[in-house]
C-alpha cells in the first residue's frame, strides 16, 4: 500500500523532514511508496525549502541507487509536484485581491466580508503566509484547491484513485499559527468528501516562541497569542466536531517552548528541526502501520515523557526500535561523509590501492568512479549532512531541558552563531563511544563502540559476498549500512 | 570463530608445507649427499640439516603470527590513510625468518660440496611457509597487503 503525508505550513514541512529521515532508517511500515505533497502560501519558506532540498537528495538517492532488500532508503518517496503548492498565483496577493473584494465593496457579500476581516486582513499581502489568521487561510484555501481542476490536487486526485486498497493520507499542521490551523480541517474535508481514504493527522501545539515586535502594521503570528489561538482553534474542532472525519488525530508539543527568530516568513524563517516534529513522524508511521478497518470515530491519541524535564530514546513511542535505526543510520552518515567518501576521491587518483573492500566492491566488480558515479556519491553525502544536522539539531533544540540523551554530535558538528554546522570530514572524532546515548548502556558496549570505526572497516572487508540483491554502487552502500549496525 | 580458524589455518599451513618442504629437502639431500669432511656421519648431517631447517619454519611461524596479530588487533583504521604503508611492515617482517636463515647457514656442520643446495634449502624453509600463510590467511583488512594476493586471494571463497 501507498502512503501520503501533506505537510501544511511550515510545521507541517519540517515534520515531513523528519518522516523523510525515518524513511531513510528503514521505519515505514511495509510499504513501497510514500507520495508527499507540501501546501503553504509562503513559496520561499526557509524551513520548508530545507525540507524539500532534503527529500530531493533523498529522491536522487533513492532513484539512481539499487539496493536490493535493505531498510536504507527502504521507502521510494514521490513528490506530487516538485514545488510546493500555493492558493496564490499572482505576484502580490492579499484577501481582497483573491476574493475580488474590489469589484463588490458595496454589496451584501462585500459587507458580510467587512464584518468577517478588518482592512488589515483584507489588504495585507499573504505572500509569506496567513499571518496567523486562519480565518483567511480557510478562505484561501477552500476557495483554490479543486480536486480535480488544478495540476497539483488534481494529480494527488489521481494517484489516490489508481490505489488497490483504501489510501492512508496524514496531514501534519501545527494549531497556533495560520495555514496549518485553517488547512488541517479544510483540506481533510475536502480530501474526504471526494476520495476513499482513510485521513490520520498530527496537529502541533505550541512548541517554540519568539519575542514578539510591536510594529502592528503588518499581519503577522504572534508569539503570545499562540495559546490563546490553540485554545480558540481546539474550541472550534471541539464543538464543530471538525477532526470527526479523521481516523487518528495525534495531538503533540512540549511545554519547554524553544525560542525561535522572529521571521514572519520567507528564506528567513528556516527554523531548526526539533523532537517534537519528530513525534509527529512518528505518529505517522503508527498510524500507517495500523488496521482501522474496525474502528469508528476518531481515536486521540496520546504519547508522554518520562520525565517532563528530559528526553531520552525510551520516550519515544517504540524507543529502542528508533534508537537501533537511528543510530545505524548515523554511523552509516558518518562513516561515509568522513571516511570512505574522502577515500573513494582520493582512490580515483592513485594507481594501486589495496583497502580491502575497494578491491572486493570496486575493482573486482570493474567499477570505477568517473563522474556520474562521482555525482551519486555526492548525493549520497548531501543527504548524509542533511540526516547528520538533523539528528544533532533534534539533541540541540531541547537543550532548555535538564537531561537531553539522544545523540552526542560533538564529534561531527558545532554550534556556531546559534546554528548546527558539520565540522569539516577531516576533523571528526573517531571515539563514537557516546555517539548513540543510552541510559542503560554498560561500559563495554560503550568501549565497542569507541572502536566503531575500525570494527566498521574491518566488517567491510570480510563482507564481499553480501548484497547480492544489490548492484554496483548500490551494493556496496548497503553493505556499509548494515555494517553499521550494532 | 573465524580469527580462531584463520589462526588454525596458518599453523596448519606452516605445519603441513613447512615440514612437507623439509621431508623433500631431505629426500634430494639423501638422493644427492654433499660430500662431508672428517669423521661426519651422514645420518648426523641430514639430522643437524633438518633442526636449523625446523627453526628457519618456526621463525617464519612466528612472522606470519606476528603479522596476524598486527594486522588484526594492531592496526586501528579509523581513516582511510590508515591502511597506507602496510607491505614494507610485511616485507619488513621477512627478516625474522631470513636472519634464522643466515644463521643456519652459518651455523650449520659445513660440507665441502653442495653448499649452495643447503642455503637455498634453507631460505625455501623459512621464506615460503611465511609467504604462503600471509598471502591465503591475512586478516580481511589486510589481505591484499602480501605480493600477488590480489590475484590469488580474491579468487578465495574465505
Amino acid at each position: 500500500m501507498a502512503y501520503y503525508a501533506i505537510g501544511i505550513g511550515g510545521t507541517g514541512a519540517k515534520c515531513i523532514e523528519s518522516l523523510i529521515h525515518l524513511a531513510a532508517a528503514g521505519m515505514m511500515p511495509d510499504s513501497d511508496e510514500l507520495h508527499v505533497l507540501f501546501v503553504d502560501p509562503d513559496a520561499e519558506n526557509g524551513s520548508r525549502t530545507r525540507s524539500q532540498n532534503t527529500l530531493s537528495n533523498y529522491v536522487k538517492c533513492k532513484e539512481k541507487l539499487d539496493l536490493g532488500q535493505t531498510e536504507l532508503l527502504q521507502t521510494m518517496i514521490i513528490p506530487v509536484t516538485s514545488k510546493a503548492w500555493t492558493p496564490f498565483t499572482g505576484t502580490d496577493p492579499s484577501l481582497q485581491n483573491f476574493l475580488g473584494y474590489e469589484n463588490f465593496p458595496e454589496t451584501p457579500a462585500g459587507k458580510l466580508l467587512d464584518v468577517l476581516y478588518s482592512n488589515l486582513e483584507k489588504k495585507n499581502t499573504l505572500k509569506e503566509g496567513f499571518g496567523g489568521h486562519p480565518s483567511i487561510g480557510s478562505a484561501a484555501l477552500a476557495k483554490t484547491i479543486d480536486l480535480v481542476n488544478d495540476n497539483t490536487w488534481s494529480e494527488f486526485n489521481k494517484r489516490i484513485r489508481a490505489e488497490d486498497e483504501t489510501a492512508k493520507v496524514f496531514l501534519f499542521a501545527s494549531i497556533f499559527g495560520g495555514t496549518g490551523a485553517s488547512g488541517f480541517p479544510t483540506i481533510a474535508r475536502i480530501i474526504k468528501d471526494v476520495l476513499p481514504v482513510e485521513l490520520g493527522g498530527a496537529l502541533l501545539l505550541p512548541y517554540f516562541k519568539f519575542i514578539d515586535d510591536r510594529d502592528d502594521s503588518k499581519l503577522k503570528a504572534r508569539s503570545d497569542e499562540f495559546f490563546m489561538n490553540t485554545q480558540a482553534a481546539l474550541n472550534y474542532y471541539h464543538l464543530l466536531d471538525q477532526t470527526n472525519i479523521y481516523k487518528a488525530v495525534y495531538l503533540l508539543g512540549d511545554e519547554h517552548r524553544v525560542e525561535v527568530e522572529n521571521n514572519p516568513g520567507g528564506k528567513p524563517q528556516e527554523n531548526a528541526p526539533h523532537f517534537v516534529e519528530l513525534y509527529g513522524a512518528l505518529s505517522a508511521i503508527d498510524f500507517f502501520g495500523r488496521n482501522f478497518a474496525q474502528v469508528k470515530g476518531t481515536q486521540y491519541c496520546v504519547v508522554g515523557r518520562e520525565s517532563n524535564n528530559g528526553l531520552q530514546w525510551t520516550d519515544l513511542p517504540n524507543g529502542n526500535v528508533v534508537r537501533s535505526r537511528i543510530g545505524q543510520l548515523t554511523r552509516f552518515a558518518l562513516a561515509f561523509r568522513s571516511v570512505y567518501r574522502p577515500a573513494l576521491q582520493k582512490i580515483a587518483n592513485r594507481n594501486s590501492y589495496r583497502a580491502s573492500w575497494y578491491v572486493d566492491f570496486f575493482e573486482q566488480r570493474g567499477i570505477k568512479i568517473d563522474e556520474d558515479e562521482d555525482e551519486l556519491l555526492g548525493n549520497v553525502v548531501k543527504y548524509c549532512e542533511d540526516f547528520l544536522r538533523w539528528i544533532a539539531n533534534i539533541q540541540e533544540n531541547c537543550s532548555n531541558m535538564e537531561t537531553v540523551n539522544l545523540i552526542e554530535y560533538s564529534g561531527y558538528a558545532e554550534v556556531k552563531d546559534g546554528k548546527i554546522e558539520l565540522k569539516s570530514p577531516e576533523s571528526f572524532s573517531n571515539d563514537w563511544s557516546n555517539l548513540i546515548q543510552s541510559q542503560t548502556e554498560t561500559e563495554s558496549k560503550r568501549e565497542a563502540e569507541s572502536n566503531m570505526l575500525d570494527k566498521i572497516w574491518k566488517r567491510m572487508c570480510s563482507s564481499r559476498a553480501k548484497g547480492s540483491d544489490a548492484k554496483d554502487i548500490g551494493r556496496f552502500l548497503r553493505v556499509l549500512y548494515e555494517n553499521c549496525g550494532e | 570463530m573465524k580469527l580462531a580458524g584463520y589462526i588454525s589455518a596458518i599453523l596448519l599451513i606452516i605445519a603441513v608445507f613447512g615440514f612437507a618442504i623439509i621431508y623433500v629437502e631431505t629426500l634430494i639431500l639423501e638422493v644427492y649427499p654433499p660430500q662431508l669432511s672428517g669423521d661426519l656421519k651422514k645420518g648426523q648431517w641430514i639430522k643437524s640439516f633438518q633442526n636449523w631447517a625446523a627453526l628457519c619454519v618456526g621463525s617464519a611461524a612466528i612472522s606470519s603470527i606476528l603479522w596476524f596479530i598486527l594486522a588484526q588487533w594492531g592496526f586501528k583504521i579509523n581513516r582511510w590513510e590508515d591502511t597506507d604503508g602496510k607491505r614494507p611492515i610485511w616485507c619488513l617482517l621477512f627478516l625474522v625468518p631470513i636472519i634464522v636463515v643466515i644463521v643456519s647457514c652459518i651455523f650449520i656442520k659445513q660440507t665441502e660440496s653442495s653448499l649452495l643446495l643447503v642455503y637455498c634449502f634453507f631460505l625455501l624453509s623459512g621464506l615460503a611457509p611465511y609467504y604462503i600463510s600471509t598471502l591465503l590467511f591475512s586478516p580481511s583488512a589486510f589481505k591484499y597487503v602480501p605480493v600477488l594476493a590480489k590475484a590469488i586471494r580474491s579468487r578465495c571463497f574465505w
